[in-house]
């Protein structure tokens, strides 16, 4: 009895880790069946998937030939005029998009002082523009710039980035910065021959293009009739030539904000109120004393399909020198051909000249544009100027402007 | 049991987080923003769509669509949009600008939520050597102004019905129901215009720029002649000179223009020969009396007719 309660006790000793080790087994084993289940139910799911998508490529090949075969039933198309029926264009190739925008100036002047292209004809800018998408994310765009007053230069060479959070949209390059209006834009979309002249005093005789970055987004307020656009951008410091706000270092960055508000009031008129900020450096140590703040106002009003009214306003305000300038530009497009408008100019130069009896410049010019077509474009310009050390011009332009090939906007 | 437990819970997770993503995917909320470049295709896929779709559109009638200053608020339409529709081709050069200040891929071509009209169209005018500027403002992939043939209309019509299908299944009925309702009174209209039409087969037309050709080729009329010498170029007196003299020698009747291009050259030629102009519609809108895509063509083609018949 002893040794049968002993092999008994000895039984259960050995036994009862096996047992453990045992229902172990079986939770891996019940386990594992649980994965081979639901290997089986996703295989299935993919399988089903596949099926419908094939079914679905099918049947939209399937609505389409209906669609074809409906429109052949209802009348036949007559054929005469048709070159390729039935066949879909040819869809881009790996070629950038390239064009060309020529800016032939003639200028006369009653001043005595031999400057760039006084009292002759020159081929003022010769724009060649290259643009294509990079991959599904980005774009580059270039432009480079020819002329027989200057050597060849990079005017804009950046990078576009979209599918950006906040749907933001990022450039990043060389840019031209969107600071106001006029200083934002090439010379070409300009109403004017040249630049206001609080632009070329401040930033530079053809605005500013800085290789920085800049991001801008749509804040929240928007609504239908309503939108606010807020650009920040981070650029490399220094003016564009000639401009007197910031200094010659490009060490210390240049920093901008643009808060740009746009009203419709209907399909036919419109406003935009923009407020841009602007801090660099105008000396070679790292102060940041350029604070500058910029304010643009524009109306647009459609008087029909093809006239319209344009009020531009844009003023520029030195905190640093306590300077500030102006310009305002009426433009008339009478019609299909011909638009016609006046700027009236206003600056405080941060850098006077020496012997100025007056802390001022001023221009007044008018215009007349003639349309030729979509791609070209004339223009017949008269200034007079009165400059700081009381000395006047008058001065006459002839302005031809020439596209081809791709360009992003029509001279229209 | 805790590793069984364990991988129940992630499996679980996993299967929850699946269903809910396909869930996502499959229902979207109503109703569906669709932003089109003109009016026609916006009236058109609102007709289809019913009161599951918003629609809106970035050119303005009353504007001619090659030339549109998009805003800010256009930006940000399409920005919002669940759904961009376009002409595709190069009727709207302003379409790249505009998209590349959307910055969204998939509004851009090839991109998911976007629909290019012109795909199963057959393109007239397509140009079959080099394409030069010397010519106008020609189009290099072919006439671009293909809505106004109501025939084309029903393939726009199924293109959009496909999409909105497609981005919300769960409308799929009432949208079937819609298409088939648009497509039955269109083919009965179309019926009655080709018979309206009929006496007038052959007939010579003139019109201000070539954006009629799908229309004339529905109307079986002839256009050969614009008032614009070539495309994109305002006339003339040399060019409105020959055409006074193509208008006596042919008695051509009618001439049609969109209500956007200057009145003054018809005027001339009217004055001169007795041309009686019209002022129809490229777009749904431009004029009062063509409120919504079939009234439209209907507007257009009985102005034809009782100008023939007067």
């Amino acid at each position: 009895m002893k040794q049968i309660f002993y092999c008994a006790a000895i039984a259960c000793a050995v036994a009862t880790p096996v047992c453990g080790w045992c229902e172990n087994q079986n939770d891996i084993a019940e386990l594992k069946k649980s994965i081979a289940e639901l290997s089986g139910i996703v295989k299935s799911l993919q399988t089903t998937v596949k099926a419908q998508q094939v079914e679905l490529s099918s049947l939209k090949k399937e609505n389409q030939a209906l669609a074809v075969a409906q429109t052949k039933v209802v009348t036949e198309r007559p054929s005469a005029t048709t070159l390729a029926s039935g066949t879909s264009p040819k869809k881009g190739t790996y070629l950038p998009e390239i064009g060309m925008v020529a800016d032939i100036v003639g200028t006369s002047s009653q001043s005595s002082e031999d400057s760039e292209g006084n009292d002759r004809f020159s081929a003022r800018d010769v724009e060649l523009v290259i643009g294509h998408d990079v991959d599904p994310y980005s774009r580059l765009d270039a432009t480079i710039t020819f002329s027989d007053q200057e050597s060849a230069s990079l005017e804009e060479a950046y990078a576009s980035f979209w599918d950006l959070p906040l749907d933001s949209k990022l450039r990043f390059g060389l840019i031209k910065p969107k600071i106001g209006i006029d200083a934002a834009i090439h010379r070409d979309s300009l109403d004017t021959v040249d630049e206001p002249l609080v632009i070329t005093t401040y930033l530079g005789k053809e605005g500013m293009n800085k290789t920085g970055f800049d991001l801008t987004a749509f804040t929240p307020l928007a609504t239908d009739w309503f939108t606010q656009q807020l650009t920040l951008g981070f650029l490399d410091g220094g003016g564009g030539d000639d401009g007197q706000l910031f200094g010659t270092n490009e060490r210390y960055p240049t920093l901008y904000g643009k808060l740009k508000n746009s009203i419709d009031f209907s399909d036919e008129s419109n406003a935009d109120i923009g407020l841009t900020w602007l801090n660099g450096n105008s000396t070679d140590d790292s102060q940041r004393n350029v604070n500058t703040l910029v304010v643009d106002a524009t109306f647009s009003q459609h008087i029909s399909p093809t006239s319209k009214f344009k009020l531009q306003n844009e003023a520029y305000i030195n905190q640093e020198s306590s300077t500030w300038g102006y310009y305002s530009l009426a433009d008339y497009r009478l019609g299909e051909r011909w638009a016609l408008g006046t700027r009236w100019d206003w600056v405080q130069p941060i850098d006077p000249i020496a012997n100025s009896v007056k802390d001022y410049d001023q221009e007044l010019s008018g215009y007349l544009t003639f349309f030729q077509s979509e791609f070209a474009r004339w223009r017949f310009e008269y200034q007079h100027d009165w400059r700081q050390d009381d000395t006047h011009d008058n001065v006459l332009f002839l302005q031809g402007t020439f596209a081809i090939g791709t360009h992003k906007h029509a001279l229209q | 049991m805790k590793i069984r437990n364990f991988v129940r819970s992630i499996t679980a997770i996993v299967i929850i987080l699946a269903c809910n993503e396909n869930a996502n995917a499959d229902s979207i909320e109503l109703p569906i923003k669709v932003c089109t470049t003109l009016s026609s295709y916006a009236d058109i896929a609102k007709t289809i769509g019913g009161d599951r779709v918003e629609a809106s559109s970035v050119a303005s009638p009353r504007f001619n669509p090659h030339f549109i200053e998009a805003r800010p608020s256009d930006v940000l339409k399409i920005k919002r949009a669940d759904l961009f529709i376009h002409s595709g081709l190069d009727l709207e050069a302003w379409r790249g600008p505009l998209l590349d200040a959307v910055a969204k891929s998939e509004f851009r071509e090839g991109g998911a939520k976007q629909i290019d009209l012109s795909e199963g169209i057959a393109l007239l005018e397509v140009p079959s050597g080099q394409v030069s500027r010397a010519e106008g403002d020609i189009h290099m992939f072919g006439n671009p102004h293909y809505w106004p043939d109501p025939r084309n209309g029903i393939i726009i019509a199924k293109h959009i019905a496909a999409k909105l299908i497609e981005i919300d299944p769960a409308g799929a009925a009432e949208y079937t129901k819609n298409l088939n309702s648009f497509m039955d009174a269109l083919n009965a209209k179309i019926q009655s215009w080709s018979e309206a039409l009929k006496p007038y087969a052959g007939k010579e037309v003139i019109g201000y720029h070539n954006e009629w050709p799908y229309l004339m080729a529905f109307a079986k009329l002839s256009m050969t002649q614009f008032v614009e010498p070539k495309p994109g170029i305002p006339p003339g007196p040399q060019h409105l000179a020959e055409l006074e003299t193509f208008i006596k020698a042919k008695s051509v009747k009618v001439l049609i223009q969109a209500s956007y291009f200057p009145k003054e050259a018809g005027d001339y030629l009217h004055d001169k020969t007795g041309i009686t102009v019209l002022s129809l519609c490229q777009n749904v809108g431009e004029l009062p009396e063509c409120g919504n895509y079939i009234a439209m063509i209907d507007y257009d083609l009985n102005q034809i007719v009782k100008a023939f018949k007067s």
